[in-house]
């Protein structure tokens, strides 16, 4: 009986399910699956950051990333293959879903932390950031909201990861990423210079 | 209003229960009083009794928009509404698909609500037999959609 109803349904159903119930339901069969992962991966990070003391925190963001870097395409895997990241962030294997496409909001503050977090190298960082700002630029068809908001991040202010803030105009497809965004958010503590800056940087 | 189910019952109901299906509401709307039933042919007879019993219940409630409906559906399911959903997976399934033809938001956030507290806290494995589903995964998609998923694995 529950084979026969139509996927906006199986949307209605699954969408206010909680993250470990949705993770079975992504197990249960292709049908299920192809109907619950865009709820899972909306916003993967935020989740992940709202339980930040979990003993995995760390190894689940890097998980999300290395989903992420799986998603990228070819060229940009080629680039990624030629530095000294570690090996176990870059897979060979084809994902079973564009993830990208499933975001509804970017925030560049997490993206940035998390990136930080899983690589040490400060130039990796950076062109790991970049090829997946770009990835998220092109692919992120539901991404109607960036968040520059660091208030998620405990340790921000003391914290030896600083965010990287650069100009995201000048990755390709930004244009056109921007003109879609109908709403920009930055929430965080103290540090009022830091709201003139994101004036600058988009 | 006079309504057919699919195998031709006649059912005769207020205006105002009617107008609890958004289809309905439209079609009274635009056809105006008429003595002609209004055939449903997508809704059996005994479905089509537990949606009227459903819209009878509730006919004095405020009609809410499709928009506004983001966080007010909450986990708590009143005592009729509890009740009005224990029946075997198949009405339920039915009462889904009619809720959906007929356009009844609540009755169907209603009853996919109970759908989806049958799913809570459940392995796959009891997923499947809950529904009684195969799993058409081949080994190899079920390892990578879990590797690629690992973020949310309880540990």
């Amino acid at each position: 009986m529950i084979t026969s109803i139509p996927p906006e349904i199986y949307q209605n159903i699954f969408k206010d399910l909680d993250t470990d119930s949705l993770y079975s339901v992504i197990l249960v069969n292709r049908i299920w699956c192809s109907n619950a992962i865009s709820i899972l991966w909306q916003n993967p990070l935020e989740l992940l950051y709202q339980n930040d003391d979990s003993e995995y925190f760390e190894t689940d963001v890097k998980s999300v990333i290395k989903t992420y870097i799986s998603c990228l395409p070819k060229e940009s895997k080629l680039m990624l293959s030629f530095t000294d990241l570690c090996i176990d962030l870059l897979t060979s294997s084809i994902p079973t879903f564009n993830y990208p496409s499933f975001l509804h909001t970017l925030n560049y503050v997490l993206l940035s932390d998390s990136v930080n977090r899983i690589i040490k190298d400060n130039a990796n960082v950076m062109m790991v950031l970049i090829l997946l700002c770009k990835l998220f630029f092109d692919q992120g068809f539901h991404i109607r909201s960036l968040e520059f908001s660091t208030h998620m991040i405990k340790d921000y202010m003391g914290s030896h990861l600083k965010t990287i803030y650069m100009n995201l105009r000048e990755i390709p497809g930004a244009d056109t990423f921007l003109s879609r965004i109908q709403r920009l958010c930055w929430r965080g503590k103290k540090n009022k210079k830091k709201i003139k800056n994101i004036y600058i940087y988009i | 209003v006079k309504l057919t189910s699919s195998e031709g019952t006649e059912f005769i109901i207020d205006r105002k229960v009617a107008e609890k299906s958004v289809l309905l509401k439209n079609m009274l709307e635009d056809v105006g009083e008429s003595d002609m039933a209004i055939p449903l042919p997508n809704v059996t007879g005994p479905i089509l009794n537990k949606v009227i019993d459903y819209c009878t219940h509730h006919r004095d409630d405020p009609f809410v928009s499709q928009e506004d409906d983001s966080k007010k559906v909450s986990d708590d399911i009143d005592d009729w509404d509890a009740e009005f959903c224990k029946v075997d997976q198949g009405t339920l399934f039915e009462l889904i698909l009619s809720a959906n033809y007929l356009d009844i938001k609540p009755l169907l956030d209603l009853t996919c609500k109970t759908v989806a507290n049958m799913i809570k806290g459940k392995t796959p494995d009891e997923i499947r037999k809950t529904f009684n589903i195969t799993n058409d995964f081949t080994p190899e998609e079920e390892e990578h959609v879990r590797k690629e998923n690992e973020w949310c694995e309880e540990r």
